[in-house]
């Protein structure tokens, strides 16, 4: 049994239309399942876990990154595949996966093609695409052997896939390969005008991220504070449906 | 070696210290390595080693081949080749089965050879030192 995971969002006016036709499709392709509506003081994560135990045998969340990010944990702990119909804006995670936005991504859904890939820990919060820091006393020590720092401050990503708030999405690392990337890109004047981006590369299993004082991390586009952060990853922990589109 | 596309980019998966960054430590790595920024304590590369230019190494470097343009401040092994070119200056000893040093590059170190089989040994060629 399929179940969707719809967000609040979805369930707008401005939507009805477009997820009417996906309802359809979804009826035509013999995929129609159970709905669940996100909504306030209702915890998405525990409804996949029910379900789970009821028999559901695909996750399918019905939104954008966030809602991904709001049932992520529980797709990973209860072990079923996890698709996406991207719907509304701020659909990266969709787009690196192969899926095409709206009614389309039914049929990839209904296709099956399912990926292990591994996810990423930052302070114990489960992420899928990546983080990224930006302060200029942020130091990175990977696998507690070396600390890496950038001398003018740069941009510090770790990455599964992209941080999904990164400038691109052209470079996404591979998220199959039991390896997070750690990447720090450093700009430096070279000449009057241009300016160059000399970017760092590193694998990691684990690291850290240290500051003197409280710093931002983004993780998959949720900000977390702290002076502290420790990163890790959890090899194949979840599975994906994906396109023949995907980006890795 | 190292693939790179046109603009310069590195592909291919390697890892790779830019220019701006500093790495403190203990730096290993079981794959390819670009080192074009700053690094001290201890490098050990079981892949290719490739120091650029403005690189500075304050460090014993291990690899199993290298080639290197920028300043190493430390004692290298190298199991295959190593090549240091004319930008390139070395201050420490320097291991190697086979070395091709460019006219420019300046090594302050005792040079060893013929770690290698014997067929490597035959192949050695010093150009210049």
């Amino acid at each position: 049994m399929y179940l969707y995971i719809y967000d609040e969002f979805v369930q707008d006016k401005k939507y009805q239309r477009e997820m009417a036709l996906i309802e359809n499709r979804l009826t035509d392709l013999g995929i129609a399942g159970k709905v669940v509506r996100m909504a306030l003081f209702r915890q998405a994560g525990e409804q996949v876990r029910d379900e789970a135990r009821r028999g559901a045998s695909t996750v399918v969340v019905v939104g954008n990154d966030q809602t991904v990010c709001k049932i992520l944990d529980a797709a990973a702990d209860v072990d079923l595949p996890l698709g996406i119909i991207p719907v509304g804006p701020d659909n990266r995670l969709a787009k690196m996966f192969g899926i095409p936005e709206g009614v389309s991504a039914c049929d990839v859904l209904s296709a099956r093609m399912i990926e292990r890939i591994d996810t990423g820990l930052l302070n114990g919060k489960r992420f899928m695409a990546g983080v990224r820091v930006e302060h200029p006393e942020a130091v990175l020590t990977c696998e507690g052997q070396y600390r890496v720092s950038p001398d003018a401050g740069g941009c510090i990503e770790i990455c599964n896939l992209v941080p999904i708030d990164s400038e691109t999405y052209d470079d996404i690392a591979d998220p199959r390969d039991g390896m997070l990337e750690a990447r720090i890109d450093v700009q430096k004047r070279h000449g009057v005008f241009s300016k160059k981006v000399h970017a760092t590369r590193l694998p990691i299993r684990f690291a850290s991220i240290d500051a003197p004082v409280n710093i931002n991390a983004s993780c998959d586009g949720q900000l977390m504070q702290g002076k502290h952060f420790d990163i890790s990853i959890e090899p194949l922990k979840l599975k994906v449906i994906t396109g023949r589109e995907r980006l890795f | 070696m190292f693939k790179r596309d046109e603009n310069g980019a590195v592909h291919g998966g390697e890892t790779v210290i830019a220019q701006g960054v500093k790495v403190e430590g203990d730096f290993t790595s079981s794959g390819n390595v670009i080192i074009e920024g700053e690094v001290a304590g201890s490098v050990k590369i079981e892949g290719d080693l490739r120091v650029g230019d403005a690189a500075r190494i304050h460090a014993d470097v291990a690899a199993r081949n290298a080639v290197v343009a920028g300043e190493i401040e430390g004692n290298i092994v190298v199991s295959e080749k190593l090549d240091l070119g004319a930008t390139s200056k070395v201050a420490g000893d320097v291991t190697a089965s086979v070395l091709e040093v460019a006219a420019g590059a300046s090594v302050n170190g005792r040079v060893s050879m013929g770690g290698g089989s014997s067929k490597r040994k035959k192949e050695d060629v010093v150009e210049e030192s």
